[in-house]
């Protein structure tokens, strides 16, 4: 975290909404290392390439015992936020993000969330037109952190870096490990051959299968509220998930599947989209996404 | 609201501003007509289990419950609907940021209850934090009607019990309770995902529509903010 090409920028914990807290300078200026969230911006290689698409993230590192809420469906918190600000031209594209943690808490609420260290990827399309210049990215970050208690706070974030003529492959950066370790933990399609997952309907249930896995679990998408007693339901050991409905109404489920493997092989993540038959009692067999339609 | 106190932007023609999707962005993508995810009985359940009868639902009776406020006086839900009272609930956190937010500058909280004080509107706080847990209990509280000048009574439900019934998640969660003991709207103070003063503040907008005797038009939506701090069950 200490590569040359990072300027990290003041991380803000404040305690506001709606401007209705002042800022607190102590806090605002405070010691980083206290501060429950660090964010900067990173990037995979030491130069931005003209004219493609390059890996950027949003690295956040949690204190022990804190932790700040994924974008998946949570039953409290506030969503991180972030507002990239850009040369023109450049552009941000969507991403498919961390699979998150499951946090359980008393009175049956059940969040996912990210604690440690998480990269957000943010890949940044550069115009051909760059090529030769150097620019400055920057992105403000938002985010609600929670231990016993919780903290609002917010930081600008930015990177200089040169950008290269197109077609050069510059030398990854000190921090392309942690790019490495995202995309461990990204959620992938499900393979159109040899899946090692499955999912289908079976009495109203949607059942994920992986054979030889050791432990399953299910987050669903923010707009996904359609399975039942997720706390029960949504994580299990051994090879089999059953994910009931608790909405007739509900057209699809969405959400990542983490599969854990024995042997110490690395867990696999993948992104599903389900179809629930219109009589959802009608044993089904739901086709299953080629590739990753949602956009984050 | 982070925008707001980014404050000066002054290269901003040379910069594109872009808000990433985050499509997940959880609660910011929730339309206001999304399903509550209150515990419910599973479809292919037999019939509901009992206790589901006691669990708060809109559009059914809102579940009965007697607490003390921080100055002592008790608070019958029962009696102030035989009153003839529209009632909001507010859970509340004095040591949560989003609650607090709601309880400083623009005091969104407290002027809305002002706001409809006096128009058979009763408001009240519940904070359904368990001893220890931060922002919970009696002296805490106390503190904090000053603190936050707050004008309405502030009822400490600390064995979570009230809380559970009505399947409070997070601070603030509110709850709009008609006339005819109905609950009528269950979620979120506003539409603005916790950033900022939303353009639609859907307890107003449920209040105003059962004063007015007609149908609350967004019944429920996603709360956000801290999670209550519970206790373990049955403390």
């Amino acid at each position: 975290m200490l590569a040359a090409p990072k300027l990290q920028i003041v991380p803000l914990v404040l305690g506001l909404l709606a401007g209705a807290a002042p800022a607190q300078d102590g806090a605002a200026h405070g010691p980083a290392a206290s501060a429950p969230l660090r964010a900067s911006l990173v990037a995979e290689a030491r130069e931005l390439v003209a004219g493609r698409t390059n890996s950027l993230g949003v690295l956040l590192e949690l204190a022990d015992g804190w932790h700040t809420y994924a974008p998946f469906l949570n039953d409290s918190g506030l969503p991180l936020r972030l507002q990239p600000e850009l040369p023109e031209g450049f552009a941000v594209r969507p991403a498919e993000w961390p699979a998150p943690q499951r946090l359980q808490s008393e009175g049956d609420l059940l969040d996912h969330v990210y604690a440690g260290r998480v990269l957000l990827p943010l890949p940044v399309e550069v115009p051909a037109g760059a090529a030769g210049t150097t620019v400055t990215l920057r992105v403000h970050v938002g985010w609600m952190v929670c231990r016993s208690a919780c903290q609002l706070g917010e930081a600008d974030v930015s990177l200089e870096l040169p950008v290269a003529a197109a077609g050069a492959s510059p030398q990854p950066s000190a921090d392309a490990p942690l790019f490495a370790e995202a995309r461990a933990r990204t959620p992938q399609p499900l393979p159109a051959q040899g899946a090692p997952l499955s999912a289908a309907w079976e009495s109203g249930a949607l059942v994920l299968r992986a054979p030889g896995a050791t432990w399953l679990a299910f987050y669903p998408d923010a707009d996904t509220a359609a399975i039942a007693d997720l706390i029960r339901s949504g994580a299990s050991d051994g090879s089999r998930l059953a994910l009931a409905l608790s909405d007739d109404a509900a057209t699809r489920v969405r959400g990542v599947a983490e599969v854990r493997w024995a042997g110490g092989r690395a867990p696999s993540f993948y992104r599903l989209e389900v179809s629930v038959p219109s009589a959802p009692g009608r044993a089904a067999r739901a086709p299953l996404p080629q590739e990753n339609p949602h956009v984050r | 609201m982070f925008a707001s106190i980014r404050g000066v932007r002054s290269r901003a023609p040379l910069f594109a501003v872009l808000v990433v999707g985050l499509a997940g962005s959880a609660v910011a993508q929730d339309t206001p007509a999304a399903p509550a995810r209150a515990p419910e009985a599973k479809p292919q359940a037999a019939a509901p289990a009992p206790a589901a009868a006691h669990m708060a639902k809109v559009g059914e009776a809102a579940p009965d419950f007697t607490l003390k406020d921080t100055a002592g006086k008790e608070h019958h839900l029962a009696d102030l609907t035989k009153a003839g009272k529209v009632v909001v609930l507010e859970w509340f956190n004095p040591d949560c940021p989003v609650s607090k937010a709601y309880h400083t500058g623009d005091n969104v909280m407290t002027k809305l209850a002002a706001e409809l004080a006096g128009r058979d509107v009763v408001w009240m706080a519940i904070n359904s934090g368990a001893a220890g847990k931060e922002g919970a209990g009696l002296e805490r509280n106390q503190k904090a009607v000053t603190e936050y000048s707050i004008a309405y009574p502030i009822l400490i439900d600390e064995s979570g019990s009230v809380g559970r019934m009505y399947g409070a998640k997070t601070t603030p969660h509110m709850f709009v309770i008609g006339k005819d003991g109905k609950l009528q709207y269950a979620g979120a103070i506003d539409d603005s995902s916790g950033r900022g003063a939303g353009k639609t503040n859907y307890v107003r907008e449920a209040v105003s529509a059962l004063l007015a005797g007609k149908d609350v038009a967004v019944k429920e939506s996603k709360s956000f903010g801290c999670s209550v701090k519970y206790g373990s069950d049955g403390t």
